[in-house]
């Protein structure tokens, strides 16, 4: 398909990426170049689309005699201006033109997706005839097991044909006649050769999204073994490594879950032994306790009994005790009697001696109390002699006050005392009343 | 200008309507107001004989004046005052009174009366100081008519024309007499010094005569220069003389002072401010039959008197009280020399810091300046070089002086060390251990130069004055005496170190050396050294004492302040009552006695004397005259102890009783110093006498006295006494179907009685409600001012009153111990429940439960009934026991026993048995009653209802108690009297703003 040379070089620089961004991505093939350098002093390489030279670069930095062709002739003139060795050609035309077993390496990197399948076929078969035995093949490809590559990104480059699945590249080798190829799978994420990460857009975007497929001519066994290494390893991630790490992770966490969850019931099971164990333990100790307080209740009423008891040993101490006090205070008393029996004797009979001494009413009184009776008026005179007694002592006698009994009377006591205050105001006045004073004093 | 309304006529005797003279009341009412309203200070004076009327004319006049404003008087009753001379006695004291309200004018109101009605009082005849207007007759006056606001208008112009101000009296023109009491010389005492020293000064201002102790003392000092006479002749001549001055020491001295000042009032100059050594002295030497107990008494009350007859020695005693309020009281004026002896007295009689004292510092004659010659022989005298460097404490020594402190710095400082310095104690050494330890420790010192001299006599003190380079004078835990000795140091110029002890912490920092008053001994030693050292220092020191003394401290400058503060005294207590008394003292011969008791009451009344602090009277009646032993009176006595233990800030427990017989309280000493175990003879039982300020408790429940004492109490009131009761319970009020006929009415007398005064203290929350509730409903006036309080009881575990078992205990004890036992203590009253405890029990014995019903109780009133069922019980004696009379003893021991307490009341004021039984373990099982939950809480099971659901929670009780859940009495919180009696304060006093 042709297209205008200046139209692809535009879109080159847009999409393809930097110089040396390129050349770090070729990096990868070096496994399989190291052991060509051993076997031939100065390989031959030819490199099919060579485009800017970036691979030829390489190949000359390696030692390699490398040779290009394109058919953009911009390109190779910025090839040319690098002094590299390169031709305006066809692909095929050019290996046509090749003589057999003349070269070590034939790559051709991202020109197959824009070749039809026939010229693919051709063009492999003649690689194989101008590779020298254990010659190395190289053709780089987007991989569409990259669904982003397969489904979208591939058809970016209007030229690209069709996306050339991995198996049918690898096959197409392996049908012309090679010894063994490999697939290499190139520029994945480098975060993504972390077994542990993956996501689901890790699977839908992040296998690699180019691949080369290597293929080796035959050879005898010692040269074939020096790159037994190259192609023993494995290379990039394919669709189903990172759809089968998704799945893992998946397979992982269903499993953690299920341990989780067994976990949890076993959980639950031991919290509900538990639970019993301490309804058990509660029950246990309540019962204790209510023992414990039947054999306090039972303590308790000994100990009260103990007290009363004693209160009543207690009791009859003190009777005892009292009943000691009185007899002996009878006894005391008994002896004090009997020592003033001889005295209080001794004062009965005086008071009987005072008894007959009574004065008795004089002679004078006796006459005329006589005189009276006979004129029949001692009972008159008596009573008026009574009554005149009665006045005479109350007037000397000071009058009481009359009790009160009800409120309401004065209130300046006319009690026979006076306050401490009043007293001492009583005691100025009699001193300052009987003392001498100054004429005109106020 | 001031007006005085004299109103008292106008109240009429009790028994007599108001009407008569009613349109007089309105009239001066009226007047009162509309002077008031003219700006004019207005008072008035009512006559407080009848107590009632007297508050009711207050009250009515309330709104008008300010309650300052109106003042009432008490005058003797118109029957105790027959003869002419009596009425003008009373004459001079209704004058005096008017004085003390010092008006520019005077309103007699006894004349305004409807024409043709008598008059009870007689218009007085005495001329009053102010002038007086009478009143004009008025025929009739309602307030309304323009005629009657004429009436006012007029007599208010008359009473603007007549005010004049009064004149300042004239000073007299010629010398006063002075009657100068105190030691002189040679009696050996530094007040007889003072004086000596002070008398020629005062001399300059008035004519002196010297009354000292005849017996003591033949030859006084000075003795040319005035006449010498002896106490008897002031008291023939007391009216002879216009001043009297006396000095008052803590000595022997003083003794004859002290009645002569009972007798002859004067100005006292108190240079000791502890006088109770002087108190012991006349106790113990001159007979004066319990004098120390009698001072104790009055200037502290009821503790300082315990204290000595119990707790205390003499000594100690004598050190912690002053015993000199009986000296302050009858002063006219004090001079005291410290700022500290004013402090002592506001700290111990805060109610008398309205006396009149004043602060005379102690006089010093300045020393005379010698030349440098002199002192330099001085000191070669006593052994010193000009190097030397002497340094003396002066005065006695004793533990007061601190002398064991100066030496041990000197020990341990650089002067101890140097054979130079000298240290030398000028004075008589302690007697006693004290001396002894002083004297070992001179012995024991490495360097010899401390010595002590001895008693030094005037000559060898001023030797030691004029010699010394440095004097200490150091005081500790002294009492307030003023220190003499160093100003003795100051006044001879010597630089003094003192610490800031008493009254040495008043003297100016420059002048001397002051250390802190608690020091320590590094800085007394830096002290020492600054001044050992520094010459300069010394010499300023020593000069600024000097010139301090000579300028506040010169005999001229003292002299004069004395004759200005007596001036003053003299002058300012012209209101008080010692000119009264001087004026009726001379109508006394004419005065019989009844009637000269009389008035001396009256004027007594009238006047009151200071007293230290504020009166607490306790009513204690009940209790004085028989002592019962009832639960009220238990409370009363523990309130009592514990207020005496402790009384609060400001005020004295005075215990009183009054009876039914006869109006009037008396302080209760006797009772009470049985009630504290001293001896009852060493005070009597005199009349109270009251003031504004003092705080009337009624503690006791007296029905009778109470109600008859009313119009004292109102009496009281009106001077400004407050009167609270404490009620205990309204029960026969509230449950009068279980108490005597005619209890309720009592009751509801009694609790009409103390609702009119200011206050009821109740002891529980329960009554306090029951009382608001039933003031509301039956005297709702008195709702919003009565204030109603409460207070806890308090229940100490008690000690053992009575002891005593009957014959009989020791079987009760053995059947009450044998089961279970529940227990009712108590009067078997109707309302104890002992009925309803007794059916309970008959169902519980019915059902088969062996337990026993203890009730330790006497047989109150209204039981006869119950009294016979439970005698002729067919359990008596075997499951129902009934102690009728248990002494205190008798009842620990069945408390002892028992298991449960039962409590049935239908109603009581607090619930101590509660208490008691959850003092001593037993559970407790009571009615739920507000005041049993109020004193329990949790703590106790409660029944609702009759017998059954007693007997259900006896029941309940048994069946908790074998499971040992029953609930238990142990957690019961109560107060101790001593809490309970703090609360109690608080109540009584208002100090606590939360109601109930």
């Amino acid at each position: 398909m042709q297209m205008s040379a200046p139209f692809y070089r535009a879109f080159e620089d847009k999409y393809r990426g930097s110089r040396e961004l390129i050349k770090s991505r070729l990096e990868a093939y070096h496994p399989f170049l190291s052991p060509l350098r051993e076997l031939h002093a100065r390989p031959q390489a030819l490199d099919i689309g060579c485009g800017r030279g970036e691979w030829l670069e390489l190949l000359g930095e390696q030692g390699f005699a490398a040779r290009g062709i394109d058919l953009d002739d911009s390109m190779l003139q910025a090839c040319r201006e690098r002094g590299l060795d390169v031709a305006l050609s066809d692909g095929l035309a050019a290996l046509r033109e090749t003589p057999s077993s003349s070269l070590a390496l034939v790559s051709a990197f991202h020109v197959v997706e824009h070749i039809v399948f026939e010229d693919l076929q051709a063009m492999v078969v003649e690689a194989l005839r101008v590779l020298l035995p254990g010659g190395i093949l190289v053709l780089e490809t987007p991989n569409p097991e990259n669904l982003e590559v397969g489904t979208s990104s591939f058809y970016l480059d209007p030229s690209h044909i069709k996306p050339l699945p991995p198996q049918l590249l690898a096959f197409v080798a392996d049908h012309a006649g090679f010894e063994r190829k490999t697939i290499l799978r190139l520029q994945e994420a480098d975060e993504l050769h972390d077994e542990s990460s993956i996501s689901l857009m890790a699977v839908l975007t992040g296998v690699s999204p180019d691949y080369a497929v290597v293929a080796q001519k035959h050879a005898a066994t010692d040269v074939l073994r020096l790159h037994d290494a190259a192609f023993s390893k494995q290379y990039g991630l394919s669709l189903s490594m990172l759809a089968q790490r998704y799945d893992d992770r998946y397979a992982l966490a269903e499993q953690r879950q299920a341990h989780v969850e067994q976990g949890q019931a076993r959980a639950e099971q031991l919290y509900l032994q538990a639970e019993t164990r301490l309804n058990e333990a509660a029950a246990a100790a309540t019962s204790s306790e209510q023992q414990l307080r039947r054999l306090v209740a039972a303590c308790e009423s000994r100990v009260r009994q103990a007290k009363t008891s004693i209160a009543v040993l207690e009791a009859r101490v003190a009777l005892l005790e009292q009943q000691g006090l009185q007899t002996q205070a009878q006894l005391d008393r008994f002896d004090a009697l009997r020592s003033a029996s001889g005295a209080s004797f001794i004062g009965r009979l005086h008071a009987i001696k005072m008894f007959l001494r009574h004065p008795r009413p004089g002679p004078v009184v006796r006459l005329v109390s006589k005189i009276a009776r006979k004129l029949g008026v001692h009972g008159p005179l008596r009573a008026v002699y009574l009554r005149l007694r009665n006045m005479v002592l109350t007037r000397l006698r000071p009058p009481t006050p009359s009790p009160e009994r009800t409120p309401g009377s004065s209130v300046i006591p006319l009690s026979s005392e006076l306050s401490d205050d009043a007293q001492s105001v009583w005691n100025q006045l009699h001193t300052l009343s009987h003392s001498k004073n100054k004429q005109g004093v106020d | 200008m001031r007006v005085l309304l004299d109103i008292r006529a106008l109240i009429p005797a009790s028994g007599s309507s108001y009407a008569p003279t009613a349109p007089a009341w309105v009239f001066c009412r009226a007047l009162a107001k509309a002077m008031r309203d003219k700006q004019h200070d207005v008072h008035v004076l009512l006559d407080g004989q009848q107590a009632e009327n007297a508050a009711q004319a207050r009250d009515s006049l309330k709104d008008i004046l300010a309650v300052e404003s109106i003042h009432i008087w008490l005058s003797p009753s118109p029957d105790s005052v027959r003869t002419d001379t009596a009425r003008k006695a009373v004459g001079y004291l209704h004058a005096a009174i008017v004085a003390r309200i010092c008006p520019d004018v005077v309103f007699d109101a006894t004349s305004v009366v409807l024409a043709g009605e008598a008059i009870t009082a007689p218009p007085s005849e005495i001329a009053l100081g102010p002038p007086i207007v009478r009143a004009t007759a008025l025929q009739h006056f309602d307030g309304n008519s323009c005629a009657d606001a004429q009436a006012i208008k007029e007599t208010i112009e008359r009473l603007e024309r007549a005010a004049v101000q009064t004149a300042n009296q004239p000073s007299s023109a010629e010398r006063l007499r002075l009657a100068f009491v105190s030691p002189l010389p040679p009696q050996r005492s530094g007040i007889a010094d003072y004086s000596a020293e002070l008398l020629p000064e005062l001399a300059k201002y008035y004519e002196i005569e010297l009354i000292v102790d005849a017996q003591r003392l033949k030859q006084p000092a000075l003795s040319t220069q005035f006449p010498v006479r002896d106490a008897a002749y002031l008291i023939s001549h007391a009216g002879t003389y216009d001043r009297v001055l006396y000095h008052f020491g803590n000595s022997e001295f003083h003794e004859y002072m002290f009645e002569l000042l009972e007798v002859v009032p004067g100005t006292v100059v108190l240079h000791d401010f502890f006088l109770g050594d002087a108190q012991w002295h006349l106790e113990h030497f001159s007979g004066k039959r319990n004098g120390l107990a009698r001072a104790l008494y009055a200037s502290h009350g009821y503790r300082a008197l315990a204290d000595r007859m119990q707790r205390l020695e003499l000594s100690a005693v004598v050190a912690q009280y002053p015993c000199s309020f009986e000296i302050i009281r009858r002063a006219q004026g004090i001079i005291v020399h410290s700022h500290y002896s004013l402090s002592l007295l506001k700290h111990w009689y805060a109610e008398s810091s309205g006396l009149q004292t004043t602060l005379i510092p102690l006089l010093r004659r300045a020393a005379e300046t010698y030349t440098d010659g002199s002192r330099e022989a001085d000191r070669r005298e006593l052994g010193l070089t000009d190097d030397d460097f002497l340094v003396c404490a002066f005065g006695l020594l004793g533990p007061t002086k601190l002398n064991d402190r100066l030496l041990r710095v000197w020990k341990n400082s650089a002067l101890g060390a140097s054979p130079r310095c000298r240290l030398v104690f000028v004075g008589e050494n302690a007697n006693g251990a004290y001396g002894d330890a002083i004297r070992a420790e001179i012995e024991r010192l490495p360097v010899a130069n401390v010595e002590i001299t001895g008693w030094a006599d005037e000559a060898m003190f001023r030797r030691y004055l004029r010699a010394a380079d440095l004097a200490v004078q150091l005081r500790g835990r002294s009492r307030g005496e003023t220190s003499a000795a160093i100003l003795d140091t100051m006044n001879h110029g010597v630089a003094t170190i003192a610490n800031a002890h008493g009254a040495m912490a008043w003297l100016p920092k420059d002048s001397v050396c002051m250390l802190e008053d608690e020091f320590t001994d590094a800085q007394l030693d830096d002290a020492l050294s600054s001044i050992w050292r520094d010459a300069e220092l010394r010499k300023t020191f020593g000069s600024n004492a000097r010139s301090y003394i000579a300028e506040h401290h010169s005999p001229q400058h003292c002299g004069e302040q004395y004759a200005h503060a007596m001036e003053r005294f003299a002058r300012c207590g012209g209101y008080e009552r010692n000119p009264l008394v001087a004026k009726v003292a001379q109508l006394a011969p004419d005065l019989d006695a009844g009637e000269k008791r009389v008035i001396s009451s009256a004027i007594a009344a009238n006047f009151p004397t200071p007293r230290p602090a504020k009166q607490l009277l306790l009513d204690v009646s009940s209790m004085v005259y028989q002592d019962l032993h009832t639960g009220i009176q238990r409370v009363v006595k523990s309130l009592l102890r514990a207020l005496i233990e402790s009384p609060p800030e400001g005020y004295r427990v005075e215990p009183v009783y009054g009876g039914s017989h006869q109006l009037g309280y008396r302080y209760a000493r006797r009772y009470t110093l049985k009630f504290l175990g001293c001896p009852e003879d060493t005070l009597d039982d005199a009349p109270i006498s009251f003031a504004k300020g003092d705080e009337f408790i009624g503690l006791d429940l007296m029905h009778d006295p109470v109600y008859f004492q009313t119009p004292y109490f109102r009496q009281m009131h009106n001077a400004g006494v407050r009167v609270q009761f404490v009620v205990y319970d309204l029960l026969p009020v509230l449950l009068p179907h279980r108490f005597p006929q005619g209890s309720a009415d009592l009751h509801t007398r009694w609790l009409r009685t103390i609702a009119e005064f200011d206050g009821a203290v109740c002891i529980s929350k329960a009554v306090a409600n029951e009382l608001t509730d039933w003031v509301a409903d039956n005297a709702p006036h008195r709702s919003p001012k009565l204030r109603i309080r409460s207070f806890p009881l308090g229940a100490d575990l008690s000690t053992v009153a009575s002891k005593g078992l009957p014959p009989s205990a020791a079987d009760t004890m053995r059947t009450i111990a044998s089961r279970l036992s529940f227990l009712m203590v108590g009067t078997v009253e109707p309302r104890k429940g002992h009925e309803l405890a007794l059916d309970a029990f008959e169902q519980l014995w019915t059902a088969g439960h062996d337990i026993n019903l203890v009730i330790v109780g006497k047989q109150g009133w209204m039981v006869e009934e119950l009294a016979q069922r439970l005698r002729r019980h067919h359990e008596y004696a075997r499951r129902l026991v009934w102690i009728e009379k248990a002494s205190d003893e008798y009842l620990e021991l069945v408390y002892a026993a028992s298991t449960c307490l039962i409590t049935a009341s239908e109603g009581e004021g607090f619930g101590l048995p509660l208490i008691e039984g959850a003092q001593r373990g037993l559970s407790l099982i009571s009615r739920d009653l507000p005041v049993f939950r109020e004193v329990c809480g949790e703590h106790a099971l409660y029944f609702e209802g009759q017998a059954p659901a007693l007997a259900d929670a006896v029941r309940h009780w048994i069946n908790m108690a074998s499971d040992g859940i029953q609930i238990r009495s142990e957690g019961l919180s109560y107060l101790n009297w001593q809490q309970s009696a703090e609360r109690f304060i608080e109540a009584a006093l208002w100090k606590r703003d939360t109601p109930v």
